[in-house]
């Protein structure tokens, strides 16, 4: 193999990501669903300790649908803890939620209704980076 | 073969095919066939040669009502197409540099 036969190689690879790049897009919902199940997550604080277990279990079930509606609508699934350049963004959101999470135990034991004010702070700071993830996952694939 | 090359994943469709399966978690038969634009026996060959050297898992799963194949890039898998990226582009920055 030659340098040019190298370059060819190279370039067919990235036109292959590039072609998955633009099959790698989800709908303003599917972006929403996401935020509010972890808004939903945090405001389940709010509820006596037995409603909050089944929140938070019907939270992981609709994570467990979001994931089977990827694979049967795409046809792939892409993890939100994949390596590359939405890692630190996944990080980030992974840290504000656990920090949220703490912010609404705390604070109903002043504001009983609190977990739901922060969890609605949640739900839409998650939609908005789910929105920016995608948008990171489909440059990444566009630039190689 | 150039050092760091690997023969195996050396045809463009199977190059291609790893580097679409280190994008996913997953990837369902029928989409790397459209994507890398090849017929269901060309790409059954080429997952099979990947399959038995381990550098990709076929698993079976019934999606409404009918059963498809996914294919996961396997640690291995990602290791050698690592290497054999890193060998190409040493390759043409060497022609260049």
């Amino acid at each position: 193999m030659d340098e040019r036969e190298a370059a060819e190689a190279l370039a067919a690879m990235q036109a292959a990501r590039g072609r998955m790049a633009g099959r790698a897009r989800w709908s303003f919902w599917r972006h929403a669903a996401v935020g509010l199940l972890m808004g939903a997550l945090v405001a389940s604080y709010a509820l006596p300790a037995p409603l909050t277990i089944a929140v938070v279990g019907l939270c992981l079930l609709g994570v467990a649908a979001i994931v089977a509606r990827d694979r049967r609508r795409d046809g792939f699934f892409v993890s939100g803890y994949r390596r590359g350049r939405t890692r630190p963004l996944t990080f980030g959101l992974v840290a504000f939620l656990v920090a949220a999470l703490l912010l609404a135990l705390i604070s109903r034991q002043w504001v009983a209704w609190a977990p739901v004010a922060i969890g609605a702070v949640v739900a839409v700071v998650a939609t908005g980076a789910s929105i920016v993830w995608e948008r990171i996952y489909q440059r990444e694939l566009g630039d190689g | 073969m150039v050092e760091g090359l690997d023969p195996l994943i050396h045809p463009p469709h199977r190059l291609q095919l790893m580097a679409l399966l280190g994008e996913v978690t997953d990837m369902e038969f029928s989409v790397a066939r459209e994507l890398l634009g090849v017929s269901d026996s060309v790409l059954s060959k080429h997952l099979a040669q990947l399959a038995a050297a381990d550098y990709v898992a076929l698993r079976k799963a019934t999606v409404e009502g009918r059963q498809r194949t996914w294919i996961v890039l396997t640690s291995k898998g990602r290791s050698a197409f690592r290497g054999h990226v890193a060998a190409l582009q040493a390759l043409v920055g060497a022609a260049r540099g």
